[in-house]
């Protein structure tokens, strides 16, 4: 298998080096390009450029930058056919077309989206751009001093989850990528955890005060009943048991 | 040049079709390796054309042999095929300052739709509108029971969930005026997906008599059905004042919400009458009732908001952003929970209506304004820094009503209604200072750090449900008053040393740091909780071109995470409750011989574990008894074990041009995850994922004539599931094609 891969290879390679005389290059790269540097972009695209400065991104900045390395050319390809043609289509890269360019750096990433359980990335039915600001400020937008609720960026599709709920769930207050990955897992619905770990991470405590105080099932957060039962049959929001994790309007336990 | 370079990038994607959804998987589509200077200005006479505006039409099938919504799920595309208008593209110019945009797509099967216009006019404005909507597909499956092969299969199977969004927008930009933009959006989701909300079966081969070990276990697969709106309405004005620029916004966002969710539990079971005693061995068939389970929950939102933002450049080197926000939202609910129980009687077996709620109607209120300043310098040539302040200051409160029906008696057959009322109300206020020093003194070298905080205090009450009836005032039980309080931080340092052309370094160091608490007070038991967690980890990359044809990208990420709970407060010490550890390895490798030929390769290999306490909990003591029946000690440890989520993908890309008409492209993928906890199945449902996958494919893409391409690509997918017990393998080859025709 290996010999025969080995010399098809071979085989495209020989044929390549005589047959036609164009260049083909793995995107994010526009082949016949150069770079022009960040300041020939901004002197268009001068709202993107105006708050880079402010961008996770340009973390990445180097002084002698000069060419696109760090700058507008790093993710959207050498600009320099954009720029003498005014604009036209298919003379730069677009990255909320493709996630190859964010995938030069972010090889982790790239993984992340090729798993069963993941946002439809790689079909082409959410860029990475939808959830990331990269032409300024924070690229998780809803870190630091961003300016949305944490969750925010997930709420904007997912409304179901948005509430307000009367029983809100603490967790919800640590962000949505507590439990889940938004790049994906091998997990359904993307959960970090597959099983009760994901939960007994915050609600495992000792017992309440009179009981024997060990650490397992019973000391599951202010019930004295024994879990040990409801984590052998299954997920603890399983059907009769915690349906709501992400809040409840009928009860503060999240059951329904 | 620049031509062949986009229709390369369209070959490997091939829009939203079975190419990208099918040979893309596994991290196959084409990548590049490294933001290194590659071979660029090269001959490039016989590239195929880039139209301005085209029309490309495609088709895809498949005959697969398996499980087709499994298939469906998996690759995201119909298993009965399809074909349509890919991408539509037309582009005019009317007149010197004038320019219109069509943009189109209708694939049938794959139910994804595009259909977007634009005109816009320098110095005068634009207006943007169109509607797109695509099918994500389900496949429905609930857990499989090793030991008695134990598989239910879904019905309905057609599961899947469309989403919609048209939007509308108009902008009026003239030259030296304020600028004003409308946008009105409404999106849609609706369908039938499946939900991890699995309900329960004695079907295990597990006697119901050797407590504490149960019989039961939850693997039924369930569904919802989601009917839900989401509307905006937004009005921005920029004006330039100088050297401020301030934006106001003043948006209204309205949603609806109608979902039901389907669970059966225990399905074709019943228990006999008289109902036998728990030391009794009895059939699965009789060891629970069945429990029809249906949920509504509906919700309407209306939203008003009003934003302001200011831009100031105070001096070439200092530059204030700052901005205020204000947000209302109200909410009315409703929804019902109702279970059909199947009650074997005297007489035969009944079914038996009740509800754990019943006509809920309640409603909630909540009231949110928000502050920040941002500072932005530059002190010196080579060095910036960033500080920010944010504020926030919420409140909500919600309250609601229902009924809830319940039945008694032996058999469990009368039926009793009573109300219940419940309430919470939320106060938080919170600050979040953060800095960013940037320095780029060195050459080649960047140098950053930054940190930020979140401090909060709140107030939360609520009050759960109770019987206003039996007990006119809610009993303290029910009543939860807690301070609450958060502090983190999150901090990083990092850095990006281009050490020559041919080696660049990148590195990260990150730390985030939470505390949060929840204590009771006053005259209720209210709550005494305190949760900690640490992360920390290092994200390093190493770009090498060892040689100007090859470059190699290397992307290590580890992270340490732990956590720690106090419970009821002070009487008890925190401990650990959670230790994660997780390695990633990313490589890929890109390898451009020569103009016409590339091959990338590339791997990402992840080790992650996520350990609570539960699986050293010990020995659970002899005394707990549940059905009656004393129970032996038991080994709490062998109930939950470490979830394991490793895994690895690869994948390799070749690409050649055959002729001066013809390209080729070559792809494999390969993705193994093997977290298998079969043998634990008699005391734990099994949750292991175990899958094997592989793709091969094969593509041509060929020009006919200067205004036609075509392209035509076979393949081959390979998924096998061992999580599912194999009920949702699938295997078989795949096609595709697509004309393409300038315009």
């Amino acid at each position: 298998m290996l010999i025969f891969g080995g010399a098809t290879v071979w085989g495209l390679l020989l044929i390549s080096c005589v047959v036609a005389n164009r260049t083909v290059l793995a995107p994010p790269f526009v082949a016949g390009a150069e770079f022009v540097g960040t300041k020939k972009c901004a002197e268009c695209h001068a709202d993107k450029a105006a708050n880079f400065a402010s961008a996770s991104h340009n973390r990445l900045a180097l002084s002698a930058a000069g060419v696109g390395n760090t700058g507008c050319e790093g993710c959207h390809g050498q600009g320099s056919l954009h720029a003498e043609s005014g604009g036209a289509r298919g003379t730069i890269i677009n990255p909320r077309r493709s996630p190859e360019t964010c995938f030069q750096c972010h090889l982790d990433k790239r993984g992340q989206f090729s798993l069963p359980n993941s946002h439809p990335v790689l079909a082409g039915q959410v860029s990475c751009a939808d959830c990331h600001d990269v032409h300024q400020g924070n690229a998780i937008r809803d870190t630091g001093t961003a300016f949305v609720n944490t969750n925010a960026t997930c709420t904007r599709c997912h409304v179901a989850q948005k509430g307000p709920f009367v029983f809100e769930h603490a967790a919800m207050k640590e962000g949505c990528t507590i439990c889940h990955n938004p790049h994906g897992t091998i997990n359904q619905r993307m959960l970090v955890a597959r099983d009760g770990n994901l939960c007994l991470r915050c609600h495992l405590e000792r017992s309440a005060p009179g009981t024997s105080g060990q650490i397992n099932a019973n000391a599951i957060r202010h019930t004295a009943e024994n879990h040990n039962t409801r984590l052998m049959q299954g997920m603890c929001w399983s059907a009769g048991c915690h349906e709501a994790p992400h809040g409840s309007n009928a009860n503060n336990h999240f059951r329904r | 040049m620049h031509a062949m370079q986009a229709k390369l990038s369209a070959f490997n994607g091939c829009g939203h079709l079975l190419i990208i959804a099918t040979f893309a998987l596994a991290g196959s589509a084409a990548h590049a390796a490294a933001a290194a200077a590659k071979p660029d200005a090269s001959p490039n006479e016989d590239a195929f054309p880039n139209y301005e505006s085209y029309i490309k039409i495609s088709g895809q099938a498949a005959a697969i042999s398996g499980d087709g919504a499994a298939f469906q799920n998996r690759l995201r595309q119909p298993e009965n095929g399809g074909a349509g208008i890919e991408d539509l593209h037309f582009n005019k110019i009317i007149s010197r300052r004038t320019a219109v945009t069509l943009d189109g797509r209708a694939l049938t099967g794959a139910e994804n739709y595009l259909g977007h216009f634009n005109v816009s006019k320098s110095e005068v404005g634009s207006v943007d509108a169109g509607y797109k909507r695509f099918r994500t597909f389900y496949d429905g499956v609930g857990g499989f029971f090793p030991l008695s092969k134990a598989w239910f299969p879904l019905k309905p199977q057609d599961l899947h969930v469309d989403r919609g969004q048209f939007w509308a927008e108009a902008t009026l930009a003239l030259k030296d005026a304020p600028e004003f933009k409308l946008r009105y959006t409404n999106e849609t989701r609706g369908g039938r997906k499946d939900s991890t909300h699995w309900g329960d079966t004695d079907f295990t081969d597990l006697p119901n008599n050797n407590p504490p070990i149960s019989q039961v276990r939850k693997l039924i697969p369930s569904y919802i059905q989601l009917g839900e709106r989401y509307e905006t309405l937004e009005g921005t004005m920029r004006k330039t004042f100088g050297r401020t620029t301030a934006h106001l916004t003043v948006l209204a966002e309205r949603t609806h919400k109608l979902d039901t969710r389907f669970v059966t539990r225990f399905p074709g079971e019943v228990r006999p009458f008289p109902s036998p005693a728990a030391t009794v061995l009895l059939p699965p068939a009789q060891m629970n009732n069945q429990v029809q389970l249906t949920q509504t929950d509906g919700m309407n939102t209306k939203m008003f908001g009003i934003v302001g933002t200011t831009l100031t450049e105070l001096s070439k080197h200092v530059t204030l952003r700052t901005d205020l926000s204000y947000h209302l939202v109200n909410t009315d609910f409703g929804g019902d929970r109702t279970t059909l129980t199947s009650i074997a009687t005297p007489t035969g077996v009944v079914i038996v209506p009740t509800g754990e709620f019943l006509g809920l109607n309640g409603g909630s209120r909540a009231k949110v304004y928000e502050g920040k300043i941002d500072l932005a310098m530059t002190p010196a040539k080579d060095v910036s820094v960033n500080l920010g302040l944010r504020g926030e200051d919420s409140y909500a409160r919600g309250a609601g009503a229902f009924s809830v029906v319940a039945a008694s008696g032996t058999p469990a057959v009368t039926l009793a209604t009573t109300p219940r009322l419940e309430a919470s109300r939320v106060k938080d206020q919170s600050l979040s200072p953060a800095i960013d020093v940037r320095y780029t003194g060195f050459t080649d070298l960047a140098l950053y750090a930054s940190g930020s905080w979140r401090i909060l205090n709140g107030d939360d009450r609520t009050t759960s449900a109770y019987n206003p009836i039996t007990s006119p005032v809610p009993a303290l039980s029910n009543l939860f008053n807690n301070d609450t309080s958060e502090n983190r931080g999150h901090y990083s340092v990092g850095a990006n040393w281009r050490q020559s052309m041919a080696v660049t370094l990148r590195g990260e160091l990150f730390y985030k740091d939470h505390l949060n608490k929840s204590v009771g007070y006053s005259t209720n038991l209210g709550d005494n909780y305190a949760l900690g967690y640490q992360f920390t980890g290092i994200k390093t990359t190493a770009i090498c071109r060892p040689h100007p044809t090859v470059t190699s990208t290397l992307r290590y990420v580890y992270q340490l995470g732990r956590m720690q709970v106090t419970g009821f407060l002070p009487d008890f010490s925190r401990y650990d409750s959670m230790n994660l550890k997780n390695h990633t390895i990313d490589e890929t490798i890109d390898w451009n011989p020569q103009n016409g030929f590339y091959l990338q390769a590339s791997a990402n290999v992840v080790f992650n574990v996520i350990s609570t306490v539960y699986p050293r909990a010990g020995i659970t003591p002899a005394s707990i008894s549940n059905t009656g029946v004393a129970n032996a000690a038991f080994d709490t440890n062998k109930v939950l074990q470490n979830s394991d989520n490793n895994y690895f993908n690869g994948s390799m890309l070749v690409g050649a041009v055959l002729t001066k008409a013809d390209d080729l492209q070559l792809q494999g993928t390969y993705y193994r995850a093997d977290n298998g906890s079969a043998n634990r199945a008699a005391f734990t449902m099994p949750f292991g994922v175990v899958v094997r996958e592989y793709s091969l494919a094969a593509g041509v893409k060929h020009k006919f004539a200067s205004g036609w391409l075509g392209t035509i690509k076979v393949g081959y997918f390979h998924s096998q599931n061992d999580t599912t017990g194999g009920f949702t393998n699938f295997r078989g080859p795949l096609a595709y094609f697509a004309f393409e025709h300038a315009l």
